[in-house]
C-alpha cells in the first residue's frame, strides 16, 4: 500500500536545489536516495521526498593514487561488483557485501543512503576499518574522516552525501571481516572489520572496528595498540580478542544479550585478525 | 502525479499518489504477477527487473522507476505465451508448489543468470537470498536454475 | 510398484503450472476488483487482557469513504469456533465475533470498511476505545497458577473443559498398568521439552474477497484450506441459509494448517450483507504474525521405562499444550501429540498419556502441519535416544527393536483418536526398516555416530529418528468426487479436496487418468468451489491423497464401467472381456473405439445419457506414512552455532504418485521444520506484545540457511490406498527437531530440551548452564 502521509514528492534537478529544500532541517521532509530504509520506517510526520536521484553520482573511479571514489548514488551491488572496490583490502569489500541485506536490496540500495541511515550496519565497520573518508554537501562541498562525521554528529545535521573516499592502501596490507546473524539475510548480532598494514616488519596501521553491539560501531582501541605493538601473532590476536572484550561495550536485547555479544566479540575478534595476519602472509 | 513508467517495453502514463511505490503503481494496473508478500522489503515476492536488475518493488517509489526498464514475468514470457528457459525448467525440476513466489524468483535467476551463466549451486542461493518461498525448500528451484543455465548456454542435453 | 502404472508414479508437470509460471491473475487479490468493492481495515486490541468499557466510533463512520464501521454492539453475539473443522467442531465455542473482552494482543476490536484502503485505515485511528486493564496471563505456569485471572469468564461459551482453571481442553488414554509398567522396568528415563511459538508464514496472507450474485446469493472467494466448512460456519455465524452461500478457492499461496481457520471470512461476508457491496479483505502480514493462529507451544514430559534387553515396557507422555487466548484445535492437537506418536513404539504394553491445553493471553494457537505430533517427536525422540544411551545400545538399533511392523497395531490406536476415542487399527503397509537403512547408510551412519570430528572450534556429530503421522482421520474424514466425461473423450474431476499449493489437483488428475487410461492433459481438474464440486472436508491432516485420492478412484472407475457398457454394446463384446488403454477401448478380437466415439454416442445417437459420477471415501483407516529422518551437524563451541551440514530422509509414501511433487512435500516440511528448530520464534515483551511480526524479525529460512536436502523415496504399496499411496504432507515436519537435538548430543554430549536451538542458547548449554 502506497506510504501513508507521503504528499508532496520532489525532484530537484541540481544539487543546489535539493540543498534549499534539506538546509531548513524540516522534520517532515526525508531524503530519497535507494529508498529502502526510507520507506518502511519513515516517521509518521515525514510528508515530502526529497529524491535526489538525478543530482547525485553514481560512478566508481581509481585515482592516480589509487584511492577509490565511489558516487553517492552508487548501488551496493555496484560497489560489491566493481573490479578495483573488490580486490582493495584484500577483497574485505565483497566479503562485507554479500551480507548486507540480500540482492532485491543491494541492487536499489545506495551507500550514500546507508552511511547516512547510521543504523545497524555491516557496510560502515568495513569503511570504518579502511579509514574511508566522506564527502557531503551543506551548502558548501566537505570532506571528513567517515570516523568524524559519526564521532561529531555531522551525520544528523542538514547535509546530502555526495560520495565516499577509499584511501589508497600500502602492499602490505589485508583486512577481514566476519559477522554473526541468527539467518544468512537478518540484521547481524555482532560484526568485526579489521585491517592491518605492514610496513617492513613492523605495523603501521591497525584498524579493529566492531558493530551491532547494537551500537553502531566502537574501535578496540586497547586491542589496536597491542597487535601494533606486539604485530598479528598468534598470542597476541588471542590477546586482542580478550581485550576487545573487556573494551568494548555491548548491549542485550531480545535477540542476544550483552554476556553473549560480549563473547562474540572476543571469539569473532580474534578469527577476523587471524584471517587478517593469514592474508598478510600471502602478501 | 504523472508518471511515464517503461514496462516489458511499453511505455504506461499513469497517475500515482506521491507515496506510492511501485509495487502500488504496478498492480494498480494489472500487473498482479508481481505480488505483496509483506510490504516490508523482506518477502521478495514483489521483485521485478530495473534496467535488467532484480529489486524489492516494495521498496522503491514508483517516482525511482521513471525512466528506467522494468520487467514483470509478462516481459520474460515469450510471444504466444511460450515459456522462457526458467519458466519450463521450473515445472520440470518440480520448482513450483503455490506458484506465490515463483515470478520473482523466476526474474531473480533471469537477473543472476545474465549476469552469471554458470553459477554454482552456491551461487544461486546466495542470489535468492531474498526470495523467500515457504512451500518448497529451495531444492528443485536451485535445480531448474542450474538446467535453465545449462539450456541458455546451450549446452548439448547430456 | 509404479511400473504398472502409466500416468501414476511419473513427475507430470502441475495441471496448474502455466497459470503459476506465467503470473496469471489466479490468487484472490489478482482478481478482477468489481465495481464498488469496500476494503476491510482491523482494529486490534492493543492489551493483552482487557475490557472493552467503551468505544466511540461516530469520528470513523463520519471519515471520507467509510460505509460501515463493526465492533461488539452490531454484530453476533453468538458463540463460535474459527476452527474450520468437521461438524460438530471438537473445539470449544469460545469466540465472538467481536466480543467485549479481549484476551490477546491482536484480537479484534472493531473493523471499518471504506472505499479505499487507505480510508479504512484513517477511520480506524479515528476510533476511541476505552479499555480496563485485567491483569494477563502470559505463560503455561502463570495460566494454572492458583487464583490465576480467569481468562474466559462469560457464561455462554460451550464445550471449555474447566475455564476457571483456564483449561480449554483436557485427553487421558490409558492402556496397561503404568505404575505396574515402570516398576517392572530395569532403566528408565525422564524428559521434559518446551517448544516455541511459530508462525506458518505462507507468503500468500489471508485474503478474501466477497460479494453478492445477480441473484442476492453471498459469494465469498477465498484463500483457504476448507471451503466447505467456510461455509457451513458463515452460514451458521451470521444466519444465512446455506443455499445462498457460494464459497470459491482460486489458487492458494500456501496454508500449512493457518488456512484451516475461518479467521476473516466473516468480516467480508457481513459487510457485503450489510452494504449490499464487494468486499476484501486482505491480513497485513503483521496481522498475519499477530492476529492469525500460530503453532500451539507446548511443556511435554515423556517416561520411558525399558527391560534390560532394551524392550519397551512403559510410556508416559504429560503434555501442557499453551492454545492462547482461543480454543481453536486445542482438543485434537494436544491428542495428536500422543496418538501420532506412541503407536510408534508399540512393544510397550503400559501406557499413560495426559494433556491439558490451558488458555493463555498469548496469540491463538492452531492447526500447523505436524498438528502436535511435531512437538510430541521432540520429546520422544530424544528420550529415545537417552534410553538407548543409558542402554548402551546404538539408538538406530534400538529403533529397530522396537518400532512398529507391518500387521501389528498398537492400543493407542483405539485409546486416543482425534478429540474424542480412536479408531483400531493394525498397519498394512509399512517400509520403515527399508527407510532406517537407505537413510543410515546415506549419511554414514556407523562411521560417523559417535566419532565426533574435530575441525578448530567446530565439533561434528550425526543424528536420527523415526516417525509417523497418518493419512487423514478415520471415520470422521469425507471426501467426495466427481467426473464426467466430454465429447472428445476427455474428463472433468470436480473435487472439493483443495489445492492450497500442495499439488493435490495434479495428483488427483493423474489418479483419474490412470484408471481411465488417458494422458493427464485429458483429465481437466476444479477444485473446489461448492456450487459445482461435492463435498470434502478439506485439505487438512494429510487427507489428501489418501482419502480424496481414493474417492477420486472410485469415481473414475464408476466411469470406466459405464464406458465400458457403452463400448460393449458398440461393439457387441462382453464388457467383462473389455480393456481400456491409450483413450481406446479394445475387444478381445482387437477391434476397438475410441473413448470420443463412446462419449459422441453416448451424447447425441443411442441411449443417450451423461456418462458420469460421484463417489465417496470415508476411510476407516488411517496408514501412516514412516519416516527415517538422519542429519550431521557440526556444531561451534565457541559460539554455539549449530551448522546443520547435510540432512537425509528416507521417506515411505506407498506409492509416490507424483514423486517429485512427494520429494517437494518433504523437502517443504523439513525446511520448515528446520527452520522452526533452529530460529522461528514469536518473542514477546512483558506485556504480551509480540516484537517479532515481521520477517525481518520472525525469520524463515532462505536457501543459503538450509543445508542439503534429500528425500529418498522408499515405496511400499498400501493396499487400502488409491494406487497403493499414502499422504505425506506433514511428517516431514516433525524431524528435523530430535534429528538435529540427537546429532548435537552425539558431537558435544549436550541434550538441548528448548527450542529454538539458537546459538546463544547452545552455547550456554555448553557452559553447563
Amino acid at each position: 500500500m502506497s506510504k501513508p502521509g507521503i504528499t508532496e514528492y520532489l525532484r530537484p534537478d541540481t544539487l543546489e536545489e535539493a540543498w534549499w529544500h534539506v538546509e531548513p532541517g524540516d522534520p517532515s521532509l526525508r531524503i530519497l536516495s535507494g529508498g529502502a530504509d526510507l520507506t518502511i520506517h519513515a516517521p509518521p510526520e515525514v510528508t515530502t521526498l526529497v529524491d535526489v536521484g538525478r543530482v547525485l553520482d553514481s560512478t566508481i573511479q581509481t585515482m592516480k593514487d589509487g584511492s577509490i571514489h565511489i558516487g553517492a548514488m552508487a548501488t551496493l551491488t555496484d560497489v560489491m561488483e566493481h573490479q578495483d572496490v573488490a580486490v582493495h583490502g584484500s577483497g574485505v569489500m565483497p566479503e562485507m557485501m554479500v551480507h548486507v541485506g540480500n540482492p532485491l536490496l543491494r541492487n536499489f540500495s545506495t551507500i550514500g543512503g546507508h552511511v547516512a541511515r547510521a543504523k545497524l550496519s555491516d557496510v560502515v565497520p568495513v569503511f570504518l576499518a579502511l579509514t574511508a573518508e566522506i564527502e557531503y554537501f551543506n551548502g558548501a562541498d566537505r570532506s571528513e574522516p567517515l570516523q568524524d562525521y559519526y564521532d561529531k554528529g555531522h551525520h544528523k545535521e542538514p547535509h546530502i552525501v555526495t560520495g565516499l573516499q577509499l584511501p589508497a592502501l600500502p602492499d602490505r596490507s589485508a583486512a577481514a571481516f566476519l559477522r554473526f546473524a541468527r539467518t544468512t539475510f537478518d540484521f547481524a548480532i555482532l560484526n568485526v572489520a579489521c585491517r592491518i598494514d605492514l610496513d617492513g616488519d613492523s605495523v603501521e596501521t591497525v584498524r579493529i572496528v566492531v558493530g551491532s553491539t547494537p551500537r553502531l560501531f566502537q574501535r578496540a582501541i586497547e586491542a589496536e595498540d597491542l597487535i601494533s605493538e606486539q604485530g598479528p601473532t598468534d598470542t597476541a590476536i588471542d590477546r586482542a580478542g580478550e581485550l576487545a572484550r573487556g573494551e568494548v561495550r555491548t548491549g542485550g536485547g531480545w535477540v542476544a544479550s550483552a554476556e553473549y555479544r560480549s563473547q562474540l566479540v572476543e571469539v569473532l575478534t580474534r578469527r577476523c585478525l587471524g584471517v587478517v595476519a593469514g592474508r598478510l602472509e600471502a602478501t | 502525479m504523472n508518471l511515464l513508467l517503461s514496462i516489458n517495453g511499453g511505455q504506461l502514463s499513469t497517475e500515482v499518489e506521491a507515496g506510492d511505490t511501485l509495487l502500488d503503481a504496478l498492480r494498480g494496473n494489472g500487473y498482479t504477477s508481481v505480488k505483496d508478500g509483506c510490504a516490508n522489503g523482506d518477502c521478495g515476492t514483489c521483485a521485478v527487473l530495473i534496467d535488467g536488475r532484480a529489486v524489492a518493488s516494495c521498496l522503491v517509489f514508483a517516482g525511482q522507476a521513471e525512466g528506467h526498464e522494468i520487467t514483470t514475468i509478462e516481459g520474460v514470457t515469450g510471444a504466444d505465451q511460450a515459456y522462457h528457459p526458467l519458466q519450463q525448467t521450473m515445472l520440470d525440476a518440480g520448482g513450483v508448489q503455490c506458484g506465490y513466489c515463483i515470478p520473482a524468483m523466476i526474474l531473480t535467476a533471469a537477473d543472476l543468470l545474465e549476469r552469471n551463466p554458470s553459477p554454482t549451486r552456491d551461487h544461486i542461493s546466495s542470489y535468492l537470498a531474498g526470495n523467500l518461498c515457504r512451500c518448497t525448500g529451495y531444492v528443485k528451484q536451485i535445480d531448474a536454475i542450474e538446467m535453465a543455465a545449462a539450456i541458455l548456454r546451450g549446452d548439448d542435453d547430456e | 510398484m509404479s511400473e504398472k502404472f502409466d500416468v501414476v508414479g511419473t513427475s507430470v508437470h502441475r495441471v496448474d503450472g502455466r497459470a503459476l509460471v506465467t503470473g496469471k491473475p489466479v490468487f484472490v487479490d489478482d482478481l478482477p476488483k468489481r465495481p464498488g468493492q469496500l476494503h476491510i481495515a482491523l482494529l486490534t486490541s492493543p492489551h493483552a487482557h482487557a475490557l472493552i468499557k467503551s468505544i466511540d466510533t461516530t469520528l470513523a463512520e463520519q471519515s471520507p469513504g467509510v460505509a460501515i464501521v463493526l465492533d461488539h454492539r452490531n454484530t453476533p453475539e453468538k458463540r463460535y469456533t474459527t476452527a474450520g473443522q468437521g461438524h460438530p467442531e471438537p473445539s470449544p465455542y469460545d469466540a465472538r465475533m467481536f466480543d467485549t473482552k479481549v484476551r490477546w494482543v491482536g484480537d479484534r476490536v472493531a473493523a471499518v470498511a471504506a472505499d479505499s484502503l487507505e480510508a479504512a485505515r484513517k477511520a480506524i485511528d479515528l476510533i476511541e476505545v476505552e479499555y480496563e486493564i485485567l491483569e494477563p496471563v502470559l505463560s503455561i505456569d502463570e495460566a494454572v497458577a492458583d487464583n490465576a485471572p480467569v481468562i474466559h469468564d462469560e457464561e455462554d461459551s460451550l464445550d471449555v473443559w474447566d475455564a476457571e482453571h483456564n483449561i480449554a481442553a483436557h485427553v487421558v488414554a490409558n492402556a496397561g498398568d503404568i505404575e505396574k509398567g515402570f516398576a517392572e522396568s530395569d532403566i528408565t528415563v525422564d524428559v521434559t521439552t518446551e517448544t516455541q511459538y511459530a508462525q506458518h508464514a505462507p507468503l500468500e496472507p489471508h485474503v478474501v474477497s466477497s460479494y453478492l450474485d445477480d441473484n442476492g446469493r453471498l459469494v465469498i472467494v477465498t484463500s483457504t484450506q476448507v471451503p466447505f466448512h467456510v461455509r457451513r460456519i458463515i452460514g451458521r455465524l451470521l444466519d444465512v441459509p446455506i443455499h445462498q452461500i457460494r464459497v470459491i478457492k482460486p489458487r492458494i499461496g500456501g496454508g500449512f494448517g493457518v488456512k484451516q481457520e475461518v479467521l476473516i471470512e466473516d468480516l467480508t461476508a457481513l459487510v457485503t450483507i450489510r452494504t449490499g457491496l464487494p468486499s476484501q479483505m486482505i491480513y497485513t502480514r503483521e496481522e498475519e504474525f499477530i492476529s492469525s493462529r500460530t503453532r500451539h507451544p507446548m511443556r511435554i514430559r515423556v517416561k520411558l521405562g525399558a527391560k534390560a534387553d532394551g524392550t519397551l515396557h512403559a510410556v508416559l507422555m504429560e503434555v501442557l499444550s499453551n492454545t492462547g487466548a482461543y480454543g481453536t484445535h486445542s482438543l485434537t492437537v494436544l491428542s495428536n501429540v500422543g496418538s501420532k506418536t506412541l503407536p510408534l513404539y508399540n512393544k510397550a504394553p503400559h501406557l499413560r498419556f495426559a494433556g491439558d491445553a490451558v488458555y493463555t493471553n498469548l496469540p491463538v494457537g492452531g492447526a500447523y502441519r505436524g498438528y502436535g505430533a511435531t512437538q510430541g517427536y521432540f520429546t520422544l525422540e530424544t528420550a529415545v535416544d537417552r534410553l538407548a544411551g543409558k542402554l548402551g545400545v546404538d539408538p538406530l538399533e534400538w529403533r529397530k527393536q522396537n518400532h512398529i511392523r507391518e500387521g501389528e497395531g498398537s492400543p493407542i490406536f483405539a485409546a486416543l483418536g482425534e478429540g474424542r476415542e480412536g479408531v483400531e487399527q493394525t498397519i498394512t503397509s509399512s517400509a520403515l526398516e527399508e527407510c532406517i537403512r537407505q537413510g543410515a547408510e546415506r549419511i554414514g551412519w556407523t562411521a560417523k555416530r559417535g566419532e565426533k570430528r574435530q575441525d578448530g572450534s567446530w565439533v561434528h556429530g550425526v543424528g536420527m529418528s523415526i516417525h509417523m503421522q497418518g493419512s487423514g482421520i478415520p471415520l470422521i474424514d469425507m471426501a467426495a468426487a466427481n467426473i464426467k466425461m466430454n465429447d472428445d473423450g476427455s474428463f472433468n474431476l470436480l473435487v472439493g479436496a483443495t489445492d492450497l499449493g500442495t499439488g493435490s489437483d495434479t495428483v488427483l488428475g493423474q489418479i483419474a487418468a490412470e484408471v481411465l487410461a488417458v494422458p493427464l492433459e485429458k483429465v481437466v481438474v476444479l477444485s473446489s468451489d461448492t456450487d459445482v464440486t461435492p463435498f470434502d472436508v478439506g485439505a487438512y491432516a494429510s487427507s489428501t491423497t489418501y482419502v480424496s485420492g481414493m474417492a477420486t478412484q472410485r469415481a473414475a472407475e464408476a466411469v470406466r464401467d459405464q464406458i465400458l457398457e457403452v463400448a460393449s454394446a458398440m461393439l457387441g463384446a462382453d464388457a467383462t472381456t473389455l480393456e481400456i488403454e491409450d483413450e481406446r477401448v479394445i475387444a478381445p478380437d482387437d477391434r476397438s473405439v475410441s473413448l470420443g466415439d463412446i462419449a459422441m454416442r453416448s451424447f447425441y445417437n443411442e441411449d443417450q445419457h451423461q456418462i458420469a459420477a460421484t463417489r465417496s471415501c470415508v476411510p476407516d483407516l488411517s496408514p501412516p506414512p514412516f519416516l527415517a529422518s538422519f542429519c550431521e551437524v557440526a556444531v561451534d563451541t565457541e559460539t554455539g552455532r549449530i551448522k546443520v551440514l547435510d540432512y537425509v530422509a528416507a521417506i515411505d509414501c506407498g506409492t509416490a504418485i507424483n514423486p517429485k511433487l512427494a520429494e517437494g512435500q518433504m523437502e517443504g516440511a523439513v525446511a520448515n521444520g528446520i527452520g522452526y528448530a533452529l530460529f522461528e520464534e514469536i518473542i514477546f515483551d512483558d506485556l504480551g506484545r509480540p516484537k517479532t511480526p515481521d520477517f525481518a524479525r520472525y525469520k524463515i529460512p532462505g536457501p543459503l540457511d538450509l543445508p542439503h536436502l534429500e528425500t529418498i523415496l522408499v515405496e511400499s504399496y498400501e493396499p487400502t490406498g488409491p494406487m497403493g499411496a499414502k499422504s505425506i504432507s506433514e511428517i516431514g515436519i516433525n524431524a528435523p527437531i530430535p534429528t538435529i537435538a540427537n546429532a548435537v548430543y552425539d558431537a558435544t554430549g549436550v541434550w538441548l530440551t528448548e527450542t529454538p536451538f539458537t546459538p546463544e542458547k547452545v552455547w550456554k548449554a555448553l557452559q553447563g548452564d
